[in-house]
C-alpha cells in the first residue's frame, strides 16, 4: 500500500463516519442538516487545542471534543426543534456559517486563519500510531465502531421511535414518546460521533485550518448520502466511496490545476440533480422515502 | 453620527436584499420547498450583468431593463426543466431541496470555472457618485437600491393584489386544493411565481455587480440572507420579507460601529436566532406550513 493510497483510505474511512451519522439525521430523524462539517471541526479543534495548548492526552482531547459537540448540538436542536422544525435547514446553515466564523476569528483558541499546527500523535494505551498505515487502522476501528453503533440504533426500539417521529409526530406523541426529544437526541449522537472522526482527522493531519470544515464539506456529505441512497447505511458508505474516488478519476483527465476543483463540484451538483430526477431514493436506497409516508404526504397536499 | 451613517447604509444593503427575499418568499409560499437555486439565479444574473456591461458594452439603461427579464427566464427554465418534472413524480420536499442544492453547486462552480473565483467589477464611473446630506454620505447606487427596492415591492403588491395571475398565486399559497376548486391554474401559478420571484433578483444583482463586483460565493450568502429575511417576515408574506430584509441589512451594518468586520457574516443569523426564539411566526404572525397541518 502506497503512502498516497493509505492517506486516501484514512479520509474515506473518516468521511464514512460523517456520512453514516449524517444519514441517521437525514433519513431516520428527517432532519436536513448542513452543519455536519462544523461538528467534525469541533472535534478536530477541541483535540488540537487540548493537546497543544493544555498538554492533555489524545483521549482527553477527544472526549472534550465530543462533549462540546454534544452540548452545542443539544442547545441548537433544543432551541430550534422545540419551536418549529420548518426552519431547521436554515438554522443548520446558520450554525455552519457562525461556526466557521468562530474558527476563523477566535485566534486565541483556534489560531484563526492559520489554524493549529504541530498537533501531537495520539497515545492510546501503549500504542502510538505514527505511520499512515497505523492511521488507516485507527480510522478503520473508529469507522467500524460508529457504523456498528448506528446500525444497532437503527434496529433498536430507539430507531423505530425515531422513524415514527419523522413520519408522524402526532401519533408518536399519542403513544407516549416525545418526538422532539428523540430528534434532539439523534442530533446530539450524530454531532458527537462526527467530533470523534474530527479528532482522528486532526491527529492524522497534525495541521488543521478552517478550510477543512467549510460548507463545501457539509454539502458534499449530503450529496454522498443522496447519491448512495437515503435510509441505508450501505447507501451512505457507497456514496462516500464513490464521491471520494471521483476526484481520483478526474486526476487522470489531466485538467488544468485550477479547473479540477470546480469541475469536480459541477459533477457533484449535476449528480445530485440527476439522482433526484431519475432515482430519488439513491443508488442503493429503496426504503426511503417509504411508500406509506409518501402516500400520506401526497394525500395531505393533493 | 457613525451609527446614523451605518443605519442608512444598512437600509441600502437591506433594500438590495429585499428583492431577493420577496422573490424567495413568493416561491417558497407557492412551491413549499427551500429554493436554494435562487442563489444560482442571482449569481448568474450578476455575471450576465457583468457580460452585458463590460464585455458587450451595452448602456446601463438597457441592462437595467434586460436583466430582470433574463433572471425571470432563468427561473422559468428551472421550473420547466427540473421542478415541474419532480413535482409530477411527487417526490418528497427533501428531494426537491437536494435538486435545488445540486443546481446551486453546479451553477456556481460553472461560473467559477468560466470567470475565476476572484471578484469581477465592470467599470461604471457614473454610479460611484457620492452625495452628502449633513453628516451622512451616500452613493448613487445606494439611492437606486432603496428606490428599486420600493418599486419592486410596489410592483409585486400590484401583481399579487390586482391581477388574476396574482390572485391565483395567492390562492395557491393559502390552499392548493381550494385554489383548484375555484378555478386557479396550479402549474401556471407555479411557473409564474418562479418567473416573477426570479425576475425580482435582477435589479439587486445589477446593483451589487456595479457596486462591489461579482464572484461565485455571493449566491450562497444572498440566498441565506433571503431565507433569514423570509423567516423574520413570516413565510410567504411579501410585506414581511421586505421589512425582514431591511432589518437584516441594518442588523448587518449597525454592529460595525463596535465590532470588527470579520464577524459581519454571523450577524444575519443572530437575527434568525432571535426570531426563532421569540417570534417564530415572523412580524405578521403567520407560517404557511403550520397553518395547513
Amino acid at each position: 500500500v502506497t503512502e498516497y493510497t493509505a492517506g486516501l483510505l484514512v479520509v474515506i474511512l473518516l468521511y464514512t463516519v460523517l456520512s453514516v451519522t449524517l444519514n441517521l439525521l437525514l433519513s431516520q430523524a428527517g432532519l436536513f442538516s448542513v452543519a455536519h462539517a462544523i461538528f467534525f471541526g469541533i472535534g478536530a479543534y477541541a483535540m488540537g487545542y487540548m493537546t497543544t495548548a493544555r498538554g492533555t492526552s489524545w483521549i482527553v482531547g477527544t472526549a472534550a471534543g465530543m462533549v462540546v459537540a454534544a452540548a452545542i448540538a443539544a442547545v441548537v436542536a433544543g432551541v430550534s426543534l422545540r419551536v418549529s422544525e420548518d426552519y431547521f435547514v436554515i438554522v443548520s446553515f446558520g450554525l455552519q456559517v457562525i461556526g466557521l466564523s468562530i474558527l476563523l476569528n477566535w485566534d486565541a483558541v483556534t489560531g484563526g486563519i492559520n489554524g493549529l499546527a504541530a498537533i501531537p500523535l495520539p497515545q492510546i494505551g501503549s500504542w502510538s500510531p505514527d505511520t499512515t498505515v497505523d492511521f488507516v487502522k485507527l480510522s478503520a476501528v473508529v469507522a467500524i465502531l460508529v457504523v456498528g453503533i448506528v446500525a444497532l440504533l437503527d434496529r433498536s426500539p430507539y430507531g423505530r421511535v425515531l422513524r415514527a417521529s419523522r413520519d408522524d409526530p402526532v401519533a408518536t406523541a399519542a403513544l407516549g414518546k416525545n418526538p422532539v426529544t428523540y430528534k434532539i437526541s439523534a442530533f446530539i449522537i450524530a454531532g458527537s460521533l462526527a467530533a470523534l472522526a474530527g479528532s482522528v482527522y486532526a491527529a492524522y493531519r497534525s495541521f488543521i485550518s478552517p478550510d477543512d470544515f467549510g460548507i463545501d464539506l457539509s454539502i458534499l456529505l449530503v450529496a454522498m448520502i443522496a447519491v448512495g441512497g437515503m435510509g441505508r447505511i450501505s447507501g451512505a458508505i457507497a456514496g462516500t466511496v464513490l464521491l471520494e474516488l471521483l476526484p481520483e478519476l478526474l486526476r487522470r483527465l489531466s485538467l488544468p490545476a485550477t479547473a479540477v476543483g470546480p469541475v469536480q463540484q459541477i459533477i457533484f451538483g449535476l449528480l445530485l440533480v440527476a439522482v433526484a430526477m431519475v432515482r430519488p431514493q439513491g443508488l442503493l436506497g429503496g426504503t426511503w422515502p417509504d411508500f406509506a409516508a409518501t402516500v400520506r404526504w401526497v394525500r395531505k397536499r393533493v | 453620527m457613525l451609527e446614523l451613517q451605518l443605519f442608512v447604509n444598512g437600509l441600502a444593503v437591506g433594500s438590495l436584499g429585499a428583492g431577493l427575499a420577496m422573490g424567495f418568499t413568493l416561491i417558497l409560499g407557492v412551491h413549499r420547498f427551500w429554493h436554494l437555486a435562487h442563489g444560482a439565479v442571482y449569481l448568474w444574473a450578476a455575471y450576465l450583468t457583468y457580460i452585458l456591461l463590460a464585455t458587450l458594452g451595452l448602456p446601463f439603461l438597457a441592462v437595467f431593463i434586460l436583466i430582470p427579464l433574463i433572471a425571470g427566464t432563468l427561473g422559468g427554465l428551472l421550473e420547466l426543466t427540473i421542478y415541474h418534472y419532480l413535482r409530477v413524480r411527487r417526490v418528497h420536499p427533501m428531494v426537491m431541496l437536494l435538486a435545488s442544492m445540486g443546481v446551486y453547486i453546479a451553477a456556481s462552480n460553472f461560473a467559477g470555472l468560466l470567470f475565476g473565483f476572484d471578484p469581477r467589477v465592470p467599470v461604471t464611473p457614473t454610479l460611484d457618485h457620492a452625495y452628502q446630506v449633513g453628516a451622512i454620505s451616500f452613493t448613487l447606487v445606494e439611492i437606486l437600491a432603496v428606490l428599486l427596492g420600493l418599486l419592486s415591492f410596489g410592483l409585486l403588491q400590484f401583481i399579487l393584489g390586482r391581477t388574476r395571475v396574482g390572485l391565483e398565486m395567492r390562492a395557491t399559497m393559502l390552499d392548493e386544493d381550494m385554489a383548484t376548486v375555484v378555478g386557479a391554474h396550479l402549474s401556471r401559478a407555479r411557473l409564474l411565481s418562479m418567473v416573477l420571484g426570479s425576475a425580482l433578483v435582477g435589479w439587486p444583482a445589477l446593483l451589487q455587480t456595479v457596486d462591489t463586483g461579482v464572484q461565485p460565493s455571493i449566491g450562497l450568502n444572498a440566498v441565506l440572507i433571503a431565507a433569514v429575511a423570509a423567516i423574520a417576515g413570516g413565510l410567504g408574506s411579501v410585506e414581511g420579507a421586505y421589512l425582514g430584509a431591511l432589518l437584516v441589512g441594518v442588523a448587518e451594518m449597525l454592529p460595525l460601529a463596535v465590532l470588527p468586520t470579520e464577524w459581519q457574516s454571523a450577524t444575519a443569523f443572530i437575527v434568525l436566532i432571535i426570531f426563532v426564539l421569540i417570534r417564530p411566526t415572523g412580524f405578521f404572525g403567520r407560517t404557511l406550513w403550520s397553518a395547513r397541518t
